[in-house]
């Protein structure tokens, strides 16, 4: 029977990416708490799964480095070597190799490993552990070798190897003495590909030990248990038992592959003996009945919830097709019957919402291990916090935002916090504080990483960018600090002097300002010299069910998505005022660039200049646009349903949703509005 | 009617795999357990035909749950799941009444009979 491994793949990574995260805890713990050493015991058994799980799935690199892991773990668990400093390194190294190489597998590169830093690893594990106990191989090979059948233990030395078998007359005495008993000679083939030789050893030991008496073996017994042998061996055997019996017997363990059973003595009469089966009478009271927590989740495949999503969405425009024949028709039981399926269908929608929903914990969980790493490294005391892990985010959104936020603190760590001297020296606790905190704002959730660092001087900022080349003198004198953030997202534009392996990755601000808001979230930043700096992203809590605006221009309809909307009016044609040849709308006695969706989208003007128009105020970022429109619609719940891979080059849609009527109506990007500015 | 099997293994991985294993040869599996207090709380409630029991699991290790569930049922059938290098702990399995024992990774056939094999033997 063949299996197709591949389809464990996923899962395989999942519940690895699991395991090291729940390796990388402990570990962290240990590193406090180096006394506590069930935790030893907790790394050692998420290790030992990983292996298991590596070996299954064939993927040897993880498996010999897994396994030379637990052998050091094995060494700390039973206090042959301390839990010191380097060990923990070691430990966390270790971890994060297995960690790249399980990267690497779900990315599908499984040639790519690389062997050498692997076989660093291992080497470097083994190492430690001769190093610091050298006595442990022989401690390893002992504690094996503590396998042992008993009833073999004394045979004799000297009928080793090969040499022609025979009993002394003395043995042949004793054997003959009680009737009905045979001696054979049995010739036992292990399996081709047995493994633990030596374990299959002592099954047959301990079977023959219920059948017989076991005389002497061939090998001797010491290079059966040290597994000193190919496939087969020999077994001299007195017992009363027939021949094809104990033949039988033998063939019920496993991988055993032939048994031979000769008759070499026989003594005058049989008496059918029953093998002694004692078996004493089950002790039910004795059995733990404790309770256990009973699990109440199932793993289901993201891809199933996405299509659920979409089933979902399409049921959600078919209800609005039929609310509106049903108000054409007029016929109120068909009006009753879909307001109850208004509210299933509702209903129905938040479930699968929620289902999609993870708790930011899921990206958390590696912030810890990545401060840690990141303020070793530079020097730097780090008091790591993190609030509001239970707050939960679709799963989508929680998958692009793990990037941006590990810049942030990199960010952080790499240019906020200072070194303990720079702190003390301006009278600061040595140790800094660096918080990632999650909270619900609305329909959003904002997620903060704040720490208490140097903070970041405008100025600073902007003379740099000019040094750089990458805004105009000009452009400077008219910057105020309201305007870092945006100079902080000027793509190239990075703080760090040196590009070392902690920042300078060639992801700045920009990727991390594109990447929110390409999700339909916003970033903000406030800093204080000399106090610290916050970010803070704002997240909307889903992305496939929106609330929008439907709004007509000329003949076409568009979805506003409702959050950037910040108010809908009428603006007058004499609030319009031209700035440098561009247009705009004084507004609470604001000037806010004015855009005409018909000219951006090229669809046919039919106002003429002089009545009022209806205007969109959209708040983007730090930014607020008025954007005219032709006719107000109102507020739909749409399915945003992606652009054809052609059409996403696109600029200035997000997405299409289709509307109740069955018409497709495009969904405008905010972010394309405001950039053209 | 097909064998009952109890799979208990600490990796959801690991469940799957050995259930895929027995079910596509005709064995049913009942029950699955993650810890060794499951597993012994689930022998006494669905009475399988064997178990295939890992060892190192959080809770109660798979030994200590052979003990417990052969203490329950002194016919009771279980294949230890082991990983290479874990001798001494299979041996101590064995010794506690486990009836065989098969090695991660796990090989189909090698898993097919060792469960054939104890299900025919005497427990």
């Amino acid at each position: 029977m063949d299996m197709d491994l591949s389809q464990y793949r996923d899962l395989f990574i999942s519940e690895a990416v699991e395991q090291i995260d729940t390796i990388n805890k402990a570990l962290l713990e240990l590193e406090s708490k180096p006394e506590k050493s069930e935790l030893i015991g907790e790394i050692f058994r998420s290790v030992h799964t990983l292996k298991g799980m590596s070996a299954t799935m064939g993927y040897d690199p993880l498996t010999d480095i897994t396994h030379e892991l637990e052998n050091l773990l094995d060494q700390l668990r039973i206090g042959a070597l301390p839990i010191s400093g380097r060990v923990i390194d070691l430990l966390f190294s270790a971890v994060d190799t297995i960690g790249g190489m399980v990267e690497e597998i779900a990315r599908g590169e499984t040639v790519a490993l690389d062997w050498k830093k692997i076989e660093e690893v291992i080497s470097e594990i083994s190492g430690a552990v001769e190093e610091i106990a050298p006595d442990i191989a022989d401690k390893l090979v002992s504690a094996e070798g503590k396998a042992g059948p008993p009833d073999a233990r004394a045979v004799s030395e000297g009928r080793a190897g090969g040499e022609e078998i025979q009993l002394s007359e003395a043995e042949k005495r004793r054997y003959l003495s009680v009737p009905g008993t045979r001696v054979l000679r049995l010739t036992v083939v292990l399996d081709e590909d047995c493994v633990l030789k030596s374990v299959r050893v002592f099954m047959v030991f301990r079977k023959l030990a219920q059948l017989g008496e076991v005389i002497f073996s061939i090998p001797p017994v010491e290079e059966l248990e040290d597994e000193k042998f190919e496939r087969e061996f020999i077994v001299m055997f007195a017992t009363q038992k027939m021949p094809e019996a104990v033949q039988r017997a033998l063939l019920g363990i496993a991988e055993i592959a032939d048994v031979k059973a000769e008759k070499v003595l026989e003594a005058g009469v049989t008496q059918g003996g029953e093998p002694p089966e004692g078996m004493t009478e089950a002790d039910l009271g004795a059995v733990a009945r404790e309770s256990v927590r009973k699990s109440s989740t199932i793993r289901v495949n993201i891809d199933r919830l996405d299509r659920l999503m979409a089933l979902v969405g399409e049921v959600i425009v078919n209800r609005a097709r039929l609310e509106e024949i049903a108000a054409q028709s007029g016929i109120q039981e068909l009006k009753d019957t879909l307001d109850q399926t208004a509210r299933l269908t509702s209903e129905l929608q938040d479930e699968v919402m929620k289902m999609r929903m993870v708790p930011v914990e899921n990206v958390f969980n590696r912030f810890p291990r990545m401060v840690r790493d990141l303020a070793k490294k530079q020097g730097k005391q780090v008091r790591f916090l993190m609030e509001g892990k239970d707050i939960e985010l679709d799963r989508t959104v929680l998958d692009e935002i793990s990037d941006p936020l590990v810049h942030l603190l990199r960010n952080a760590i790499d240019h906020g916090v200072e070194t303990p001297e720079e702190r003390e020296a301006i009278g600061k606790p040595p140790v800094s504080t660096v918080r990632v905190s999650a909270f619900r704002d609305r329909n959003y959730v904002a997620i903060r990483v704040e720490d208490d660092g140097r903070g970041i001087k405008a100025s600073e900022i902007f003379d740099r960018a000019l040094a750089k080349g990458l805004i105009s003198a000009e452009q400077r004198e008219a910057l105020a600090d309201s305007d870092l953030l945006s100079v902080l997202c000027i793509p190239g534009f990075s703080t760090s002097e040196v590009a070392d392996d902690v920042s300078g990755r060639g992801v700045g601000m920009d990727a991390v300002k594109n990447k929110v808001e390409s999700l339909g979230g916003s970033v903000t930043i406030d800093t204080s010299p000399g106090l610290g700096t916050s970010a803070t992203l704002r997240l909307p809590l889903t992305l496939a069910i929106i609330r929008a605006l439907l709004v007509g221009v000329s003949d076409e309809v568009f979805a506003i998505p409702l959050r950037v909307v910040e108010e809908v009016k009428i603006a007058q044609p004499e609030d319009i005022r031209k700035v440098g040849g561009k247009e705009t709308l004084i507004s609470r006695e604001k000037v806010l660039p004015l855009i005409r969706l018909d000219e951006v989208f090229d669809c046919r003007t039919k106002l003429n200049g002089s009545e009022p128009f209806q205007v969109v105020v959209i708040e983007y970022g730090d930014k607020r646009i008025a954007v005219e429109v032709h006719n107000l619609i109102g507020q739909r719940e749409i399915v945003v349903a992606p652009l054809d891979i052609f059409l996403r080059n696109v600029e200035g849609f997000s997405g299409a949703t289709i509307l109740g009527s069955g018409r497709v109506a495009l969904v405008i990007d905010p972010a394309s509005l405001v950039v053209n500015l | 009617m097909a064998p009952k099997v109890l799979v208990v293994d600490d990796a959801f991985f690991m469940r799957m795999m050995l259930t895929e294993i027995l079910t596509n040869d005709g064995f049913e599996v009942v029950g699955e357990a993650t810890t060794g207090i499951e597993a012994v709380r689930k022998y006494e409630e669905l009475r399988p035909d064997i178990v295939t029991m890992d060892i190192v699991m959080p809770d109660m290790d798979g030994i200590e749950a052979a003990k417990r569930i052969k203490q329950i049922d002194p016919q009771a059938k279980i294949i230890m799941c082991s990983a290479m290098g874990q001798q001494p702990l299979v041996i101590e399995a064995l010794e506690a009444g486990a009836m065989d024992f098969i090695i991660k990774p796990f090989q189909p056939q090698k898993v097919i009979e060792a469960v054939r094999k104890a299900l025919r033997a005497v427990g």
